[in-house]
Protein backbone atom coordinates (compact mmCIF):
# COMPACT_ATOMS: atom_id res chain seq x y z
CA UNK A 1 0.00 0.00 0.00
CA UNK A 2 1.63 3.61 -0.83
CA UNK A 3 2.17 6.02 1.88
CA UNK A 4 -0.90 8.38 0.13
CA UNK A 5 -3.34 5.01 0.36
CA UNK A 6 -2.33 3.91 3.69
CA UNK A 7 -2.94 7.77 5.39
CA UNK A 8 -6.22 7.70 3.45
CA UNK A 9 -6.94 4.43 5.36
CA UNK A 10 -5.99 5.74 8.68
CA UNK A 11 -8.09 9.11 8.09
CA UNK A 12 -10.79 7.25 6.99
CA UNK A 13 -10.81 5.08 10.45
CA UNK A 14 -10.33 7.67 12.63
CA UNK A 15 -13.56 9.15 11.07
CA UNK A 16 -15.40 5.75 11.16
CA UNK A 17 -14.61 5.74 14.51
CA UNK A 18 -15.32 9.35 15.58
CA UNK A 19 -18.87 8.72 13.39
CA UNK A 20 -19.61 5.82 15.57
CA UNK A 21 -19.64 7.59 18.82
CA UNK A 22 -21.35 10.73 17.74
CA UNK A 23 -24.21 8.62 16.19
CA UNK A 24 -24.13 6.02 20.11
CA UNK A 25 -24.22 9.89 21.72
CA UNK A 26 -27.21 10.95 19.09
CA UNK A 27 -28.98 7.89 20.54
CA UNK A 28 -28.44 8.70 23.99
CA UNK A 29 -26.39 5.84 24.96
CA UNK A 30 -22.53 5.88 25.81
CA UNK A 31 -21.23 8.21 27.62
CA UNK A 32 -22.01 12.42 28.02
CA UNK A 33 -20.56 13.34 24.47
CA UNK A 34 -17.14 15.55 24.20
CA UNK A 35 -15.20 15.79 20.70
CA UNK A 36 -12.44 15.57 23.30
CA UNK A 37 -12.94 12.70 24.46
CA UNK A 38 -13.52 10.33 21.03
CA UNK A 39 -10.86 11.94 19.22
CA UNK A 40 -7.33 11.81 20.62
CA UNK A 41 -6.10 15.97 21.00
CA UNK A 42 -2.86 14.48 20.15
CA UNK A 43 -3.87 12.43 17.36
CA UNK A 44 -2.33 14.20 14.15
CA UNK A 45 -5.31 12.78 12.13
CA UNK A 46 -8.10 14.70 14.29
CA UNK A 47 -8.42 18.26 12.96
CA UNK A 48 -8.47 16.80 9.78
CA UNK A 49 -11.42 14.30 10.75
CA UNK A 50 -13.24 16.75 12.42
CA UNK A 51 -13.04 18.73 8.98
CA UNK A 52 -14.05 16.09 7.54
CA UNK A 53 -16.78 15.35 9.90
CA UNK A 54 -18.04 19.67 9.82
CA UNK A 55 -20.82 20.39 11.62
CA UNK A 56 -21.56 16.68 12.98
CA UNK A 57 -18.92 17.02 15.29
CA UNK A 58 -20.74 18.85 17.54
CA UNK A 59 -23.85 17.30 16.56
CA UNK A 60 -24.77 15.76 19.95
CA UNK A 61 -24.39 19.25 21.56
CA UNK A 62 -27.98 19.59 19.38
CA UNK A 63 -30.01 17.29 21.89
CA UNK A 64 -32.35 18.76 23.90
CA UNK A 65 -31.28 18.00 27.67
CA UNK A 66 -27.83 17.86 26.77
CA UNK A 67 -25.49 17.39 29.98
CA UNK A 68 -22.72 20.09 28.73
CA UNK A 69 -19.17 19.05 28.09
CA UNK A 70 -18.82 17.79 31.76
CA UNK A 71 -15.72 20.24 31.53
CA UNK A 72 -14.52 19.43 28.15
CA UNK A 73 -16.06 22.39 26.65
CA UNK A 74 -12.98 24.30 26.49
CA UNK A 75 -10.98 21.53 24.87
CA UNK A 76 -13.70 20.86 22.32
CA UNK A 77 -13.58 24.12 21.45
CA UNK A 78 -9.79 24.33 20.93
CA UNK A 79 -10.45 20.99 18.98
CA UNK A 80 -12.68 22.77 16.08
CA UNK A 81 -10.53 25.65 16.17
CA UNK A 82 -7.54 23.84 15.15
CA UNK A 83 -9.28 22.13 12.52
CA UNK A 84 -10.38 25.48 11.47
CA UNK A 85 -7.09 26.71 11.19
CA UNK A 86 -5.40 23.97 9.49
CA UNK A 87 -8.24 23.74 6.83
CA UNK A 88 -9.36 26.65 5.43
CA UNK A 89 -11.00 27.26 2.24
CA UNK A 90 -8.78 28.22 -0.45
CA UNK A 91 -9.30 29.37 -3.80
CA UNK A 92 -9.32 25.89 -4.83
CA UNK A 93 -12.05 24.52 -2.30
CA UNK A 94 -14.73 22.99 -3.85
CA UNK A 95 -18.65 24.97 -2.86
CA UNK A 96 -19.14 21.53 -0.53
CA UNK A 97 -15.90 22.01 1.04
CA UNK A 98 -16.98 25.76 1.34
CA UNK A 99 -20.40 25.14 2.95
CA UNK A 100 -19.29 22.41 5.11
CA UNK A 101 -16.49 24.97 6.94
CA UNK A 102 -19.34 27.76 6.87
CA UNK A 103 -21.59 25.16 8.92
CA UNK A 104 -18.73 23.79 11.34
CA UNK A 105 -18.73 27.67 12.47
CA UNK A 106 -21.83 27.78 12.27
CA UNK A 107 -22.24 25.37 14.90
CA UNK A 108 -19.85 26.17 17.41
CA UNK A 109 -20.91 29.66 17.77
CA UNK A 110 -24.63 27.71 18.24
CA UNK A 111 -23.05 25.16 20.16
CA UNK A 112 -20.48 26.09 22.17
CA UNK A 113 -21.31 30.03 23.20
CA UNK A 114 -20.16 29.98 26.92
CA UNK A 115 -16.34 29.07 25.00
CA UNK A 116 -15.25 32.70 23.61
CA UNK A 117 -12.95 31.65 21.29
CA UNK A 118 -12.73 33.66 18.43
CA UNK A 119 -14.53 31.72 15.23
CA UNK A 120 -13.11 32.58 12.11
CA UNK A 121 -15.57 34.97 9.85
CA UNK A 122 -15.45 32.72 6.27
CA UNK A 123 -17.11 34.31 3.49
CA UNK A 124 -20.30 33.50 2.49
CA UNK A 125 -20.09 30.37 0.22
CA UNK A 126 -21.40 30.41 -3.59
CA UNK A 127 -25.02 29.37 -3.61
CA UNK A 128 -25.63 29.55 -7.41
CA UNK A 129 -26.01 25.81 -8.06
CA UNK A 130 -28.93 25.73 -5.29
CA UNK A 131 -31.20 26.88 -8.14
CA UNK A 132 -29.23 25.75 -11.76
CA UNK A 133 -28.12 22.43 -11.07
CA UNK A 134 -30.41 19.60 -12.27
CA UNK A 135 -31.69 17.46 -9.52
CA UNK A 136 -29.26 14.09 -9.93
CA UNK A 137 -26.33 16.16 -9.15
CA UNK A 138 -28.09 18.61 -6.79
CA UNK A 139 -28.97 15.51 -5.22
CA UNK A 140 -25.71 14.53 -4.83
CA UNK A 141 -24.14 17.61 -3.59
CA UNK A 142 -26.61 18.35 -1.05
CA UNK A 143 -26.21 15.05 0.45
CA UNK A 144 -22.88 15.74 1.18
CA UNK A 145 -23.78 18.51 3.24
CA UNK A 146 -26.41 16.73 5.10
CA UNK A 147 -23.91 17.45 8.41
CA UNK A 148 -25.61 20.97 8.11
CA UNK A 149 -29.44 19.55 8.58
CA UNK A 150 -29.15 20.27 12.46
CA UNK A 151 -31.60 22.54 14.43
CA UNK A 152 -31.19 25.76 14.12
CA UNK A 153 -28.31 25.60 11.23
CA UNK A 154 -28.16 27.03 7.83
CA UNK A 155 -31.53 28.02 7.69
CA UNK A 156 -31.03 30.09 4.24
CA UNK A 157 -29.93 27.08 3.10
CA UNK A 158 -32.51 25.40 4.01
CA UNK A 159 -34.96 27.73 2.91
CA UNK A 160 -33.54 27.38 -0.64
CA UNK A 161 -33.74 23.72 -0.44
CA UNK A 162 -37.65 24.04 0.23
CA UNK A 163 -38.16 25.07 -3.16
CA UNK A 164 -36.57 22.07 -4.54
CA UNK A 165 -37.50 19.16 -2.32
CA UNK A 166 -39.80 17.68 -4.86
CA UNK A 167 -35.69 17.11 -6.84
CA UNK A 168 -34.77 16.19 -4.09
CA UNK A 169 -37.24 13.59 -2.95
CA UNK A 170 -36.25 12.09 -6.91
CA UNK A 171 -32.68 12.04 -5.43
CA UNK A 172 -33.28 10.16 -2.52
CA UNK A 173 -35.71 7.88 -4.80
CA UNK A 174 -32.61 7.23 -6.95
CA UNK A 175 -29.80 7.01 -4.64
CA UNK A 176 -31.84 4.04 -2.73
CA UNK A 177 -31.95 2.47 -6.18
CA UNK A 178 -28.83 2.88 -7.07
CA UNK A 179 -27.95 1.39 -3.33
CA UNK A 180 -25.95 4.68 -2.16
CA UNK A 181 -26.41 4.07 1.10
CA UNK A 182 -24.93 7.63 1.86
CA UNK A 183 -26.33 9.78 -0.59
CA UNK A 184 -29.92 7.83 0.15
CA UNK A 185 -29.39 8.79 4.44
CA UNK A 186 -27.97 12.17 3.57
CA UNK A 187 -30.93 13.25 1.40
CA UNK A 188 -33.15 11.73 3.89
CA UNK A 189 -31.83 13.97 6.68
CA UNK A 190 -32.69 17.22 4.70
CA UNK A 191 -36.31 15.41 3.50
CA UNK A 192 -36.70 14.86 6.98
CA UNK A 193 -36.10 18.76 7.81
CA UNK A 194 -37.80 20.36 5.39
CA UNK A 195 -41.31 21.17 5.54
CA UNK A 196 -43.09 19.94 2.28
CA UNK A 197 -41.78 16.84 1.86
CA UNK A 198 -44.51 14.80 -0.13
CA UNK A 199 -46.03 11.77 2.32
CA UNK A 200 -46.34 9.92 -0.54
CA UNK A 201 -42.44 9.71 -0.61
CA UNK A 202 -42.42 6.78 2.16
CA UNK A 203 -39.47 8.88 3.58
CA UNK A 204 -40.19 6.82 6.99
CA UNK A 205 -39.68 3.79 5.84
CA UNK A 206 -36.90 4.67 3.00
CA UNK A 207 -34.71 5.89 5.77
CA UNK A 208 -35.17 2.50 8.39
CA UNK A 209 -34.43 0.39 5.30
CA UNK A 210 -31.16 2.30 4.66
CA UNK A 211 -29.73 2.09 8.00
CA UNK A 212 -31.02 -1.99 7.82
CA UNK A 213 -28.93 -1.99 5.02
CA UNK A 214 -25.86 0.02 5.72
CA UNK A 215 -23.07 -0.41 8.42
CA UNK A 216 -21.42 2.80 7.35
CA UNK A 217 -21.44 4.58 10.72
CA UNK A 218 -21.85 8.07 8.95
CA UNK A 219 -25.03 6.70 7.58
CA UNK A 220 -26.25 5.85 11.25
CA UNK A 221 -25.55 9.37 12.08
CA UNK A 222 -27.56 11.18 9.55
CA UNK A 223 -30.55 8.20 9.76
CA UNK A 224 -30.33 9.03 13.83
CA UNK A 225 -30.04 12.61 13.43
CA UNK A 226 -32.82 12.40 11.31
CA UNK A 227 -34.72 10.90 13.98
CA UNK A 228 -33.91 12.78 17.16
CA UNK A 229 -34.13 16.13 15.61
CA UNK A 230 -36.81 16.05 12.88
CA UNK A 231 -38.85 12.67 13.83
CA UNK A 232 -38.33 10.93 10.83
CA UNK A 233 -37.36 7.43 10.30
CA UNK A 234 -38.38 5.70 13.31
CA UNK B 1 3.49 -1.39 9.93
CA UNK B 2 1.31 0.53 11.91
CA UNK B 3 1.95 4.41 11.10
CA UNK B 4 2.67 6.80 14.03
CA UNK B 5 -0.05 9.14 14.28
CA UNK B 6 1.16 11.74 16.70
CA UNK B 7 3.72 12.79 13.74
CA UNK B 8 2.81 15.75 12.17
CA UNK B 9 1.62 14.05 8.58
CA UNK B 10 2.34 15.86 5.20
CA UNK B 11 -0.20 19.07 5.38
CA UNK B 12 -0.60 19.43 1.58
CA UNK B 13 -1.49 15.74 0.84
CA UNK B 14 -3.97 15.80 3.71
CA UNK B 15 -5.62 19.15 2.88
CA UNK B 16 -5.83 16.87 -0.40
CA UNK B 17 -7.46 13.77 1.11
CA UNK B 18 -9.77 15.92 3.55
CA UNK B 19 -11.17 17.27 0.25
CA UNK B 20 -11.51 14.32 -1.83
CA UNK B 21 -13.41 12.99 1.61
CA UNK B 22 -15.78 16.11 1.41
CA UNK B 23 -16.37 16.32 -2.51
CA UNK B 24 -16.06 12.52 -3.70
CA UNK B 25 -17.74 12.38 -6.85
CA UNK B 26 -20.53 10.61 -7.17
CA UNK B 27 -19.67 6.38 -7.81
CA UNK B 28 -20.54 5.44 -11.26
CA UNK B 29 -23.66 3.54 -12.09
CA UNK B 30 -26.59 3.34 -14.45
CA UNK B 31 -29.64 4.63 -13.78
CA UNK B 32 -32.68 4.60 -16.21
CA UNK B 33 -35.38 6.74 -15.57
CA UNK B 34 -38.73 5.47 -14.98
CA UNK B 35 -40.89 7.22 -17.38
CA UNK B 36 -38.27 7.07 -20.02
CA UNK B 37 -37.79 3.18 -19.79
CA UNK B 38 -41.45 2.97 -19.70
CA UNK B 39 -41.93 5.34 -23.17
CA UNK B 40 -39.28 2.75 -24.53
CA UNK B 41 -41.21 -0.48 -24.05
CA UNK B 42 -44.31 0.82 -24.88
CA UNK B 43 -42.87 2.07 -28.60
CA UNK B 44 -41.30 -1.39 -28.93
CA UNK B 45 -44.98 -3.00 -27.81
CA UNK B 46 -46.72 -0.84 -30.92
CA UNK B 47 -44.30 -1.36 -32.91
CA UNK B 48 -44.47 -5.32 -32.72
CA UNK B 49 -47.91 -5.88 -32.50
CA UNK B 50 -49.10 -2.90 -35.35
CA UNK B 51 -50.31 -4.78 -38.53
CA UNK B 52 -47.80 -4.92 -41.78
CA UNK B 53 -47.55 -2.07 -43.55
CA UNK B 54 -50.03 -2.21 -46.50
CA UNK B 55 -48.66 -2.58 -49.75
CA UNK B 56 -49.90 -3.39 -53.42
CA UNK B 57 -49.87 -6.73 -54.35
CA UNK B 58 -47.76 -7.83 -57.10
CA UNK B 59 -49.34 -11.38 -58.26
CA UNK B 60 -51.90 -9.99 -60.37
CA UNK B 61 -54.44 -12.49 -62.23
Amino acid sequence: MTDQAQGAAALSAVIADAASEIALALRGEGDPYALSRILRQEDALAPAAVRVLGADALAPYALDGHPGADGAGNADAAMVREALTAFPPTGDTSAVSAWSYHGLVEASRAFLPAHTTRWPSPPEPGDDWLDTEPWPRLSHRVSQLASLALPGLALDLTDRLAGRTEDLARGFVRAVRRRDWHQSAGLGRWLARLPQTPPTLGLDSGLRFVRQMSDDPRVAIHVTAAQRFFGRGR
Amino acid sequence: MPMDRTVQPDTSALAAEVEDLMSAPEPDGVFRDSRECAGAALLLGLLLVSPPTPRPKTDTK
